[in-house]
């Protein structure tokens, strides 16, 4: 069966260019322009996925509000925004109310279907459940490549799918340097340099909350990251 | 000129005042004087329309009609005492001191006769008096009379000729042998003879002076008549004539024939014998104390009664000092008091100047005079008249002194008041101007402030709560401001907005394209798309780089500041360089110290990047770029220099503001002047500063950033 995608966009070019791609990719797409008629569809139908723009028609804030009556409908449901724009504020907003990701419109097609994919591969884990899925183990993190969740010292830690490949990337290879350029290919997104460090800079800290002793991801000057082996 | 000045300028127009209040005391002191006159006139009218009885004034009704030459008049002035009959005048001196006498004379070229009358009477016995008289005779060549000579004249003598008011006539002669006492003789004819008779009760003294003969002479008032005629006979041995110089008249050469017929005819005398009236001087005497002085004068303007003010007040203090006279000498200069005062003529027996002969035409008239004391005083004279018309006339005197005093204590007053005034006036202006001076300077100051020396709007400037147009002013430049600087913050947003805008069409294009990528090309199609894609790359670097001040701005508004170290950012951004680019030579120089700081790390790494992006920029391939750290005292020193083309000094001030590039060289990359204007944002978050100057060796361009080591970030 095919999976529903339901896009809210209010720009129709890249609504049908998105309907074209994803269709491409075996998705059933719905298209919608503004919340009202995107969470009338909702009601009736949640889709598996959602992908919604933060400016609506009118609703300079719309695609918020819309993931906010979303989320408590359905707390499972993956939310991705796409959005215009890139300010970091907007970012922590929307990823505040609870979205798995948020990416600028920017991101190639190509990109854009592969978190697609990633998303609803960590849900069918999630929902499969098995046991011998592929973990990569470093000192106390574990890091489910099925589902793509993170367990730091038996907790688990809360991370949107970018910031998984992030941390993946680095964990990978603990003591290796990784610059900002090869964090970007493994997380499969276009950012620039201050985007990557303000990812890091949430992932320091979601890890900090669970352990205050956390000093895992170390900054190296000019080049970039590493993990410390532990 | 500055304000206060021209204010200070404006405030002495307020000198007009003390003027305007001069010209006002000075139409007082005029309208006193006129009441002063009219008072006087009105008390003069009412004297003399109580003095109308001609016999007050004049001895027959006939005198007023025949009036005699005044010159041929005789005026006795009242004594206080009895003289001592001596020849000397110094009696009459001492009493006549300081008076004006209007002489009686007689003169030709060798002769000369002054006569000076006198009445004594004693207040008790009126009756009972005496009539002295004073000779003063010029005459070089006396004739005395020879020893036992009968003959009636022989020698230089006194001829005085009397008439009785009932008509009888007399005279009197009066000659000597020698120097010394008189005895006079009357005159009388026996059958065409003339005899004498010696008089006891007339005597004299005769005292020889140096130029002729001074005689004094007295009579009883009993036998002096009304009219009076006095003559010198100067007798001529050698011709037996005589020459006869009788008072008002001109000399007149008799034979003694001619003489005594003259003798035994002896017509009336011209003149009278005039003499203050007592009883004048009784009925004007209630009138006395009103006036300084009162004079009644007959129609010659001979003193028939005069009276002085009781001067029983001690003269006033405050008119005796030192700063009346300083205030009056003040007013007199500033109001100008320039009028000529007449000079009065005050002789002690005839008061006949021009004002008294105006009156005596019948016009009563006032003047104003300065007298002989230097005192304004005011003469105000009145006809009296009767039905035979005007027959004297009353003469008032005051002296100003009253008014002076009004008007100069008012003067003062008002002086001291408009001075002051004044005074308060040109410092309230003149602190009113520098308080008003101080707020536009202070304005202009804030004016000049608004941009800073960097060319950045300072972002407050305070508004005025004052209600006047300065306030208004402070108002329209902050409301200006105001309006700069959201242009300002609007065309800093600009690029990000447009950045923004930019990114939906963007999207657009872009996620058409990956879509045609999908689909089966031609290979032709194929290039064209591959070549959109490089465009629309590009497009894309440019909005990101234009939103990327933006984000800065962002980063550093929701920074959380650790303690880091300076030393390990620059360091390790230094050692990657060199990686990055290849081409160019990367020197460091970097401090031992750690250079602890607190602030987010990845905001000196950011800036570190466009700094030496930027020198990468300019420096020529195989050319080096420095990267210096070093410890001050307060900061820490963060100096990029290198080699390479040198900065244009017209651009220097706006090297750091956005969307400016000072680039000369076209450059494929793409440059949009960003990179120094968030290197700018950064180095503020920092509370640091930034310049940029060419090298001293001119080989270069050298960027220095202090970054003090405590800033609002610092946690104790």
């Amino acid at each position: 069966m095919k999976r529903r995608i339901a896009v809210v966009e209010d720009e129709a070019a890249i609504r049908e260019n998105y309907r074209a791609v994803l269709t491409r990719y075996g998705y059933d797409v719905s298209l919608y322009s503004n919340r009202p008629t995107a969470m009338k569809a909702f009601r009736e139908q949640l889709p598996e996925l959602a992908i919604i723009d933060v400016g609506l028609e009118d609703e300079v804030e719309g695609g918020f509000e819309l993931c906010l009556e979303l989320r408590s409908m359905a707390p499972q449901l993956p939310i991705i925004f796409l959005t215009a724009r890139d300010s970091e504020f907007d970012a922590i907003s929307g990823l505040r109310l609870g979205a798995d990701d948020y990416l600028t419109k920017d991101i190639s097609l190509e990109h854009m279907v592969a978190r697609i994919v990633a998303l609803f591969r960590r849900i069918d884990s999630l929902k499969q459940s098995q046991q011998n899925s592929q973990q990569v183990v470093e000192g106390p993190l574990v890091l489910d490549l099925d589902r793509m969740t993170a367990v730091w010292k038996d907790e688990p830690v809360p991370l949107t799918l970018t910031e998984f490949w992030l941390v993946h990337a680095l964990a990978k290879h603990p003591g290796h340097v990784k610059n900002r350029q090869q964090l970007m290919d493994a997380a499969n997104v276009v950012l620039d340099d201050s985007t990557i460090t303000s990812h890091i800079k949430r992932i320091r800290k979601k890890f900090l909350k669970l352990d205050p002793a956390f000093t895992a991801i170390e900054t190296i000057y000019g080049f970039g990251y590493r993990w410390q082996p532990h | 000129m500055r304000l206060p000045l021209q204010l200070l300028f404006i405030s002495l127009f307020m000198l007009a005042l003390p003027w305007a209040g001069c010209q006002y005391v000075k139409e007082l002191e005029s309208a006193l004087r006129k009441g002063q006159e009219n008072t006087l006139l009105a008390s003069a009218q009412v004297l003399a329309q109580s003095l109308d009885e001609v016999e007050q004034f004049y001895p027959t009704t006939a005198y007023i009609n025949q009036m005699p030459q005044a010159d041929s008049q005789l005026y006795a002035y009242q004594l206080a005492r009895p003289m001592i009959v001596d020849g000397y005048a110094d009696d009459w001196v001492q009493e006549q001191q300081q008076m004006n006498w209007w002489p009686a004379k007689a003169a030709s070229s060798q002769v000369q006769l002054s006569v000076s009358l006198g009445i004594y009477q004693n207040q008790q016995q009126v009756s009972s008096g005496s009539l002295y008289f004073h000779f003063n005779i010029k005459d070089n060549q006396l004739h005395y009379r020879p020893y036992q000579e009968r003959q009636v004249f022989a020698a230089d003598a006194i001829l005085i000729e009397l008439q009785h008011p009932w008509g009888t006539r007399s005279a009197y002669l009066l000659d000597t042998s020698a120097p010394g006492l008189l005895r006079a003789k009357e005159i009388t004819h026996q059958f065409g003879q003339l005899k004498w008779v010696i008089r006891d009760d007339i005597h004299g003294y005769w005292q020889e002076s140096a130029t002729g003969v001074a005689i004094e002479l007295q009579m009883p008032l009993s036998i002096v008549g009304n009219r009076v005629a006095i003559s010198y006979l100067d007798y001529q041995s050698a011709t037996d004539q005589v020459v006869m110089y009788k008072v008002g008249q001109p000399p007149q050469l008799l034979t003694m024939a001619e003489l005594n017929q003259h003798l035994q005819l002896l017509p009336p005398p011209e003149g009278y014998l005039i003499r203050s009236k007592r009883q004048l001087a009784a009925q004007i005497e209630p009138y006395a104390n009103n006036v300084d002085e009162l004079l009644v004068v007959d129609k010659q303007g001979w003193l028939l009664a005069r009276t002085y003010r009781y001067q029983d007040t001690e003269p006033d203090e405050f008119e005796e000092s030192l700063s009346y006279g300083f205030w009056r000498w003040l007013y007199r200069l500033l109001l100008g008091d320039k009028r000529q005062l007449a000079t009065f003529s005050e002789v002690e027996n005839r008061f006949y100047n021009e004002q008294v002969q105006a009156v005596l035409k019948g016009e009563a008239n006032a003047l104003w005079y300065r007298s002989t004391s230097d005192k304004t005083k005011v003469a105000v004279a009145y006809p009296v008249k009767n039905e035979l018309g005007v027959v004297g006339a009353v003469v008032l005197i005051n002296s100003s002194d009253e008014i002076l005093t009004l008007t100069n204590s008012a003067w003062r007053e008002l002086l001291q008041i408009t001075l002051l005034v004044v005074t308060v006036c040109v410092f309230a202006l003149f602190g009113y101007a520098s308080w008003l001076s101080f707020r536009i300077k202070r304005l202009s100051g804030l004016a000049e402030q608004v941009l800073s020396k960097e060319g950045q709007l300072i972002s407050y400037f305070p508004v005025s709560g004052a209600q006047d147009e300065i306030g208004d002013l402070n108002r329209s430049f902050s409301v200006l401001h105001s309006r700069l600087m959201e242009y300002t913050h609007y065309l800093k947003g600009l690029s990000s907005k447009l950045a923004h805008e930019l990114r939906t069409p963007l999207a657009v294009i872009k996620s058409s394209l990956d879509n045609m990528a999908l689909e089966p090309l031609p290979d032709t199609v194929k290039t064209y798309q591959s070549r959109a894609i490089e465009g629309v790359d590009r497009l894309r670097y440019l909005i990101e780089a234009m939103s990327e001040a933006n984000r800065v701005e962002q980063s550093i508004a929701s920074a959380e500041p650790e303690l880091f170290s300076v030393k390990s950012v620059v360091e390790g951004m230094g050692q990657a360089y060199q990686s990055v680019y290849p081409s160019k030579v990367f020197k460091l120089d970097i401090t031992d110290n750690p250079c602890q700081l607190w602030g987010e790390p990845e905001l000196i790494s950011q800036m570190l990047d466009k700094l030496v992006s930027n020198a990468a920029d300019f420096t020529p391939d195989g050319q080096q770029i420095t990267i210096e750290l070093a410890v001050l005292e307060n900061d820490y020193l963060l100096e990029v220099s290198n080699e390479g083309p040198l900065l244009p000094e017209t651009m220097r001030h706006q090297l750091f503001d956005s969307l400016v590039s000072v680039r000369k060289e076209a450059n494929n990359k793409q440059h949009l002047g960003f990179g120094l204007y968030i290197v700018k944002l950064i180095v503020d978050f920092y509370e640091g500063e930034v310049t940029a100057d060419n090298l001293d060796d001119l080989s270069g361009v050298i960027f220095t950033i202090t970054l003090p080591k405590v800033n609002t970030l610092t946690m104790a």
